[in-house]
């Protein structure tokens, strides 16, 4: 039996687990968008090669792709996750269209945290379904859907800000702010320094 | 043997043994915030800023048909004693005192001195005595109940609601 801190509220945590989801759904996203940002760092740390020389290019490369890779999969749980919670319900309908659900963290808000959620998901899947099919499609079209990756991040950082249940938590609001920040300072870079050329 | 990795394949083992590692110990750390969740602090730890009105706090309370025109204002003094079982005792039998008790055995409770003068209260309509054969009120059940910023409402999920809801109470 669950700690009974007040005798009209009756629970049993421990035996009821149908909330775990509800965890694993923080959690992967929480995770997810770690790993969004870092792969986004790793990546401008590749197109600007401002390491040069200490870097590694090829390092550079599967490192980054892995880190997309990882973030993929835990973006998938975190929406599989949502789908099975049945805390919090969230339908196929809610995390496949965009302003679909009604799950407002503010209502000052409205639908759009969630909606930035689904639109990032998209993204998600399109740059690393380009990546994958990359030798298929023009290096233009790749391109152009791999510089979405910048919008992403945005939006998950909004999504994660807006929706996120733990904001309030000090530590979740650390980890979004040094997220942030390295986004941020990724992006500056990534527009003021010009890739070095090979020689 | 010692096995060597090249270190892409290192870097990878790396990044998702530190994602699965850091995905573990959040998820533990909710299970373990949850049941140590206390439900006064379900604002604050939800994250959501929505105050709830006051007004929600439902109370309900047990009503005694009690015939307030012959309870002398005194008697409430014995609201705080012991309630008696017997049906002779009821409530408001002890609360209107007799000015000439016929019967010794019935208990004196506290009286009053204004009676000691021979005035009596006007017109003392017969009580009509509560059905005693009803349970005793019990102590007061908070019953929390989760509130979407839409209104809607649901049951907590053990001692929890959603993030982005409050909570009110309905105490009966």
């Amino acid at each position: 039996m669950g700690i009974f801190p007040h005798p009209g509220l009756v629970m049993d945590l421990q035996s009821d687990t149908s909330g775990i989801w509800w965890f694993v759904s923080r959690a992967s996203g929480i995770v997810a968008w770690s790993l969004l940002v870092f792969s986004v760092i790793v990546g401008v740390l590749l197109a600007t090669r401002v390491l040069k020389p200490s870097d590694n290019p090829g390092w550079l490369y599967h490192f980054h792709s892995w880190l997309s890779g990882l973030t993929f999969v835990f973006a998938v749980t975190h929406v599989t996750s949502l789908m099975l919670d049945t805390f919090v319900t969230f339908t196929i309908l809610d995390v496949a269209v965009p302003f679909h659900s009604d799950y407002m963290k503010n209502a000052s808000l409205g639908r759009f945290p969630v909606a930035f959620g689904v639109l990032s998901l998209y993204i998600l899947f399109a740059v690393q379904l380009t990546s994958l099919y990359r030798q298929k499609i023009s290096t233009k079209a790749w391109k152009a859907i791999h510089y979405s990756s910048y919008v992403l991040v945005l939006l998950v950082s909004a999504h994660a800000g807006w929706t996120g249940t733990d904001v309030s938590s000090w530590i979740y609001r650390t980890t979004g702010i040094v997220l942030i920040l390295l986004t941020i300072v990724a992006i500056i870079v990534r527009l003021t320094v010009t890739r070095v050329k090979k020689s | 043997m010692k096995m060597r990795f090249k270190p892409a394949l290192r870097s990878r083992l790396l990044a998702t043994g530190v994602s699965l590692t850091a995905f573990v110990a959040i998820v533990s750390g909710f299970i373990q915030e949850s049941q140590n969740f206390a439900p006064d602090q379900s604002v604050k730890l939800s994250g959501t800023n929505m105050a709830l009105p006051p007004q929600v706090l439902v109370t309900q309370k047990p009503i005694i048909p009690v015939d307030s025109a012959s309870t002398p204002p005194q008697a409430t003094s014995t609201s705080a004693s012991p309630r008696p079982s017997s049906s002779s005792t009821s409530p408001s039998t002890i609360t209107v005192p007799s000015a000439t008790p016929t019967n010794s055995a019935a208990p004196v409770v506290n009286p009053s001195p204004n009676f000691t003068n021979g005035v009596e209260p006007a017109s003392p309509a017969i009580p009509v005595p509560p059905d005693v054969d009803q349970p005793l009120p019990e102590e007061p059940v908070v019953v929390y109940t989760c509130m979407s910023p839409g209104g809607s409402t649901r049951e907590p999920y053990g001692n929890l609601c959603p993030s982005k809801w409050g909570y009110f109470l309905t105490q009966v």
